[in-house]
């Protein structure tokens, strides 16, 4: 069988849905990690590194629920 | 009443309740080797979702967590990363695990990859590596299990009886009603630890400091600024990413739940909801450890490693010192759960590779009640090696917990050469056993590299974890060696590719 490879995305919606996942994760990683790693400014109490990290983190967590509904099956 | 009574009497009844729990499933067990092992693969979203977030959670996410955010600071929030990778895993491995599981009778990890490969060797050596690399996670639940009883019973119930104890009766109620008993107190055990936990970071972080955490960070800005930046390599960070997500998953305890599900849809969602369980238990555990930091900063509370012996008594130590005993022993429950819902589903694992993988294959004949009963040996075998290696306490949790890791990481290359089609390339039996080898013995010699004491250069380079630098030679490896050996039959790739396309695109 010379199928076609389960490693790509085969719909735009999972192509999106890739790419939003992908970018969440290069915002916790270096080379973003090293600009965002610092304390102030301080949001909602929170030294700033924190914060960025839990705003990516939440936003993952909405592109694992949104992948779920649209793209994966069944 | 001394408040060390209080405490310790709560948790005792907590083990109680798991004890009735585990009772009853044995109850309910069949003599048939599928439901001892695999609740005849029939497990609901609810409790597949509550066994699998309890079990990847140990005593490393109670204990750990909190212990590392007190020494280390952010860098912990690495978590975030890891877990959302470890969840999403339930779809993007656990739904074709659960595929090719059900269609051709797949109890283990190996039963599954020595079949695709074509090699009884590749299924002893995965069998092999599993076994040898879940010992020292047993090992991490028996050490946490032994600090939270010595800590909150005030160090009159020693570290050693603790760990003996509770160790010993995780093992005797997964030894008697197997799986279905480990899936049944996990449910309670994932409940439990979560709530004790937020209630304990919300606690803390309110009662200690009147301005609770906004204050606990402004004093930590100005008195210790370290531990509110990332202060590892990013490189570090990285392989802590891989470790502690892929490798673990691999680790047989996770990857057998993959096979138990009643449906693919039960996998789906938990693909898409487990990240939210498994990332938001450490925001909780970051209030405790930075509510520590900051406390023994301004005199509140006794350094820890100093007094303790180890950043892993962070929570204990704090509840102990802040809290009421009868909320210090319900807590402490919660973090006993965490310890005893992953070690009881590490003894079933270790039982299960051992006696499938390895007795079964010698013995193919013998009845499902002689399985069973090989089966409870090698519980007996896990619970003697664990608490006997937990008696030395070979160095801080999350050390040994990323060695785990990194040993199952190793298994991810063959694994995704047998369960994702990738169109005319193909991994092959020569480079999957080729890569694994290669690739656990250079987790096993940067670990002891380490340990010797010897130039970080050696076991970190770059600041990359031992684990993470195997993993990238065992992919160049296994890469290589495919483009030069003999691909998988046709049959193979039929029997396993073409199941998988038309389960998961054409149906």
């Amino acid at each position: 069988m010379q199928g076609k490879t389960h490693l790509l995305p085969r719909t735009l919606k999972g192509l999106v849905m890739l790419l939003w996942i992908l970018i969440c994760f290069i915002m916790v990683e270096w080379p973003i990690l090293s600009w965002a790693n610092r304390i102030e400014p301080f949001i909602g109490g929170f030294p700033f590194i924190y914060f960025w990290l839990t705003f990516w983190y939440v936003m993952i967590a909405i592109g694992a629920i949104v992948t779920a509904l649209f793209v994966w099956r069944p | 009443m001394e408040t060390w009574v209080t405490s310790t009497s709560i948790i005792l009844v907590y083990i109680v309740l798991v004890g009735v729990l585990s009772v009853v499933a044995f109850r309910k067990l069949r003599v048939n080797i599928e439901d001892y092992f695999l609740v005849s693969r029939l497990a609901g979203f609810f409790v597949l979702y509550l066994t699998i977030v309890a079990t990847y959670h140990s005593s490393y996410a109670i204990l750990t967590s909190c212990g590392t955010f007190y020494g280390t600071g952010v860098f912990f929030w690495d978590a975030g990363t890891w877990t959302f990778i470890t969840g999403l895993c339930s779809y993007i491995l656990g739904y074709r695990f659960w595929i090719l599981g059900k269609k051709y009778g797949y109890m283990t990890p190996s039963d599954l990859l020595s079949d695709f490969y074509d090699s009884r060797f590749l299924g002893f050596l995965v069998a092999v590596i599993m076994a040898v690399f879940l010992i020292p996670y047993i090992v991490v639940q028996a050490m946490g299990l032994g600090y939270i009883i010595s800590v909150a019973s005030e160090g009159v119930i020693p570290y050693t009886y603790g760990m003996i104890a509770l160790s010993l009766f995780t093992a005797a109620y997964c030894l008697v009603g197997g799986l279905r008993a480990v899936y049944w107190t996990d449910v309670f055990q994932g409940i439990w630890m979560f709530v004790a936990l937020w209630m304990a970071g919300l606690f803390l972080a309110f009662t200690v400091f009147k301005g609770g955490i906004a204050e606990v960070f402004s004093i930590l800005a100005v008195e210790k600024p370290a531990l509110l930046t990332v202060n590892v390599p990013y490189t570090y960070w990285l392989s802590m990413t891989f470790v502690f997500s892929f490798g673990i998953v691999l680790q047989p305890h996770l990857w057998v739940r993959y096979y138990t599900a009643r449906d693919p849809k039960t996998l789906k969602w938990l693909g898409a909801t487990t990240p939210l369980y498994l990332m938001f238990i450490y925001v909780p555990a970051a209030l405790v450890g930075f509510t520590a930091a900051a406390a023994v900063v301004k005199g509140l509370m006794p350094e820890i490693v100093k007094t303790y012996g180890t950043v892993d008594a962070t929570l204990p130590a704090m509840l102990v010192k802040f809290a009421p005993p009868w909320f210090t022993g319900i807590l402490l429950a919660g973090a006993s759960a965490a310890a005893m819902s992953t070690m009881d589903s590490q003894y079933h694992a270790f039982s299960l590779v051992l006696t499938r993988d390895i007795y079964q294959k010698i013995n193919p004949k013998a009845p499902d009640i002689a399985l069973i009963r090989v089966g409870r040996v090698f519980i007996a075998i896990a619970f003697i090696l664990s608490a006997w290696l937990a008696l030395y306490r070979p160095g801080i949790i999350f050390d040994i917990v990323a060695f785990a890791g990194a040993g199952t990481l190793q298994l991810l290359p063959a694994t995704i050469g047998a369960i994702y089609p990738t169109g005319r390339f193909r991994v092959t039996r020569i480079a999957a056993i080729t890569g694994i080898i290669i690739g656990s013995i250079i987790v096993i010699i940067t670990e002891f590299t380490g340990r010797l004491g010897l130039p970080a250069w050696l076991y970190r380079p770059y600041g990359f974890h031992g684990g993470m630098i195997a993993f990238l030679i065992n992919i160049v490896v296994t890469l290589i060696i495919s483009l030069l050996t003999k691909p998988p039959s046709p049959e193979k790739i039929e029997k396993f590719h073409k199941l998988l396309e038309e389960e998961i695109y054409k149906k």
